[in-house]
């Protein structure tokens, strides 16, 4: 009787490990589109939605940790893929056992605690990424860290209990099965009282024969999904040239700064805003993935803060142009250099964005104190009319208003594949390059001057609608925007309750004032 | 249990991965060919990154601008030329006055560099003024300096001492900005005493002036710079 309540412990377990995998699973898959999409992040999926605040499933989903052969597939093979198949296993596993004669419960629950071990072993290992790497806790991970301990606790019940009943006196024992091996004696006489018996020579066994069974069984049950996933996954690498070239990659300005690695790598320029949660994310996805070290990573500042960039009509990163100023001064300072002030900004990102909101000026103090030596530099006019020049190279580019932004050879990485499908991309776009083939599908923009030279056909270009006067594109987004910069770990995709929408996951996009198409003549055409 | 029963139950557990995530990748494809049927309309969607253009940017303006810039050949051939007070009445076409009202809603942008009389060296006064005024560039595309000098003295004289002002101004900020697009972005403008006067509504603006320095004679001995926020 006890074995049977361990049973149905353990397949209780096992269903709601694989309820959990599950939702893990399809949160992963749906992201193949490319899209934003609402994460199941609770501990009833599917019951209870998943609160405003699910950042850690965000953390985690979007970490290297979360699957496997990422430069290989588009995403990779989700971890909770093999789990799912290890939890429907044990689930059929804890079936056998219920339904075992006695002869075979013994091996049967052995089976069982060999599987359970499975998904607790990979649940310390995942749990300790997470708390001492991710720092985040993702309830879904929870629910499989738990349900994967509940699964051990009831196998090892049930094997205790096929032991105990194993040991029951004469007449009721069964054929004897040694469960903690494979080569065991079958059909020995138990001695009087039922005590075992020295084993005879070992020959395959009916519990060998179990166990060989059971061990075909995991291979196929998981084997089986993984495969066919990779199989499925469409291939992301048409999308490589997709969207967009640097039209104008030069930089007469000098404006940017080194980041990162230096070496011989492709070179690749970055438009970031140190005080951006995803820039921050984006670039611990750079370093975890290693790909880091192939590029020869130039950065063009580009703060999303409007007391500097005019192209945002709200400040999604207060602080972020002082911050700026502060990496453009770190690359004239070789003691200092601009890594260790953008290294600096994104840990300290959560309490610079928190001073910036409250006053510009506490951000100013920050780096003051922390860089003492960038003071007289910060405040100079050079610099900001450098900072102001940085955001030109952007209009000169006409790059969209977001952040971050890589550019390998000056072909864009797409936003849509700067998360989930980062490695897969880039591993590609390195590839690429390596055989002379990296180049843009789809047209540079033209770069845009000063609109006006002599003889230029920009005198008579139609007159935008003063920009102040245009309507904000999307207020609520801005909104939304605003409070997931101030989320740690927003470099995950914002989620959306509804449709799939247009992806900007780890790009941050305000909204912008966009000129309206002016009324033809409004304005005088052409020079006199 | 019967063998097939059990075989049956092995391979529903071992099918449900498989066939959920087989829906779940056939139902992303397919929303992901929807949204590359629709990707065109789609992109549009994300602003793109562009100069400012303000709502003081009314056509009289951008004519007056574009007319200064065009006329007086700034970007042609890397020298700084300007507009002589005959080039910017006929460019303006208007009343001094007139021309003057189409800055005053640039009042916070606008800065007036004040030189001694018959003088036009910078102090440093005037160059820590005109340094914040050009690096807060902000959206900017243009960057116009006009030069005055107050009555005194013969027009001719009074001419070539604007420009003198005028070049002073753009020397200082080629010698102190290495900008690159320098001399496609500023615009100069020397008056004299001949035309648009400034009058002493100016005073309040920000200048480099003492406080007490502001008859027209002072504020016209000057040079009246600003950042553009319009688009041409």
């Amino acid at each position: 009787m006890r074995i049977r309540i361990f049973g149905v412990g353990l397949l209780l377990a096992a269903l709601a490990g694989f309820v959990f995998a599950s939702a893990s699973t399809l949160d992963f898959v749906q992201h193949l589109d490319r899209q934003v999409h609402e994460l199941h992040c609770s501990f009833a999926p599917g019951l209870i939605a998943a609160d405003k605040e699910s950042t850690g499933c965000q953390i985690t989903l979007l970490s290297p940790y979360s699957s496997l052969l990422r430069t290989s597939l588009w995403g990779g093979i989700p971890i909770s893929l093999p789990a799912m198949a290890v939890f429907a296993f044990l689930a059929f596993r804890a079936i056998e056992l219920l339904v075992a004669d006695a002869s075979r419960r013994r091996t049967a629950a052995a089976i069982a605690l060999a599987t359970a071990a499975v998904p607790v072993l990979a649940s310390v290992i995942m749990g300790y990424l997470a708390f001492t790497q991710l720092h985040a806790v993702c309830k879904l991970c929870i629910g499989i860290y738990v349900s994967s301990a509940a699964a051990l606790g009831m196998a090892v019940g049930a094997l205790r209990a096929a032991r105990a009943e194993a040991a029951a006196p004469a007449g009721t024992a069964a054929p004897r099965i040694d469960a903690t091996a494979p080569t065991i004696v079958a059909g020995a006489p138990a001695q009087p009282g039922g005590a075992p018996r020295a084993s005879t020579p070992a020959v395959p066994t009916d519990s060998a024969r179990m166990w060989l069974a059971a061990a075909g069984q995991a291979f196929a049950f998981v084997t089986v999904p993984v495969v066919v996933y990779a199989l499925l996954v469409p291939d992301y690498s048409r999308y490589i040239g997709t969207c967009g070239t640097l039209a104008r990659p030069d930089d007469p300005y000098a404006v940017m700064v080194p980041l990162g690695p230096k070496g011989d790598g492709v070179p690749a320029i970055e438009v970031f805003d140190p005080l951006c949660p995803s820039c921050r994310a984006f670039e611990e996805r750079l370093r975890a993935s290693g790909q880091d070290r192939q590029l020869r990573r130039q950065g063009v500042m580009f703060p999303l803060d409007s007391e500097c960039n005019w192209m945002v009509p709200a400040s999604l990163h207060p602080g972020a142009c002082r911050v700026s100023k502060a990496v453009l001064c770190a690359a004239t300072v070789p003691a200092v250099g601009p890594d260790a002030v953008v290294e600096w900004a994104f840990e300290q990102q959560e309490e610079l964005l928190a001073a910036g909101k409250q006053d510009p000026a506490g951000v100013s103090r920050m780096i003051a104190a922390r860089f003492p030596e960038l003071g007289a530099c910060i405040g100079s006019a050079e610099t900001e009319a450098k900072l102001n020049k940085s955001l030109r190279w952007a209009v000169k580019n006409q790059l969209p208003v977001m952040t971050p932004q890589l550019y390998v050879a000056g072909v864009k990485l797409c936003d849509e594949d700067s998360d989930l499908g980062m490695d897969f991309m880039l591993h590609h776009m390195l590839q690429k390059h390596a055989a002379g083939q990296l180049k843009s599908a789809a047209p540079a923009a033209a770069p845009r001057e000063p609109g006006l030279v002599p003889g230029s056909e920009a005198g008579s270009r139609p007159a935008d609608k003063a920009t102040k006067a245009a309507p904000r594109r999307e207020p609520a987004k801005t909104a939304a925007e605003a409070d997931k910069a101030a989320s740690p770990g927003s470099g995950a995709p914002e989620p959306r309750p509804a449709e799939p929408e247009k992806k900007t996951p780890a790009t941050e996009l305000p909204s912008v004032r966009d000129p309206e198409a002016p009324a033809a003549g409004q304005e005088e055409a052409g020079a006199p | 249990m019967n063998i097939a029963v059990r075989a049956v139950i092995g391979l529903v557990a071992a099918g449900l991965p498989l066939a959920m995530t087989t829906v779940w990748v056939a139902n992303a494809k397919e929303r992901l060919a929807d949204i590359e049927q629709g990707a065109a309309e789609k992109t549009t969607a994300v602003a793109t990154a562009a100069a400012a253009n303000e709502e003081y940017c009314t056509p009289q303006l951008k004519q007056v601008l574009r007319r200064v810039l065009l006329s007086c050949g700034l970007a042609a051939d890397n020298q700084a030329r300007g507009c002589q007070p005959v080039d910017a009445k006929s460019v303006a076409t208007m009343a001094g006055e007139d021309f003057n009202a189409l800055f005053l809603p640039l009042a916070d942008r606008v800065s007036i560099i004040q030189f001694d009389q018959d003088d036009a060296e910078l102090d440093a006064e005037d160059i820590k003024l005109l340094d914040q005024t050009f690096a807060d560039q902000r959206g900017a595309s243009w960057f116009l300096a006009v030069a005055r000098s107050s009555p005194e003295g013969k027009v001719e004289h009074n001419r070539k001492l604007s420009q003198a002002r005028a070049d002073g101004v753009m020397a200082h900020l080629r010698e102190r900005f290495a900008d690159p697009d320098l001399d496609k972005e500023v615009g100069l403008l020397w008056l004299g005493e001949e035309y648009a006067q400034l009058d002493q509504s100016f005073c309040d603006w920000r200048r480099s002036g003492a406080k007490d320095e502001c008859d027209p004679e002072h504020i016209n001995r000057s040079a009246f710079v600003a950042w553009i926020d319009c688009r041409l």
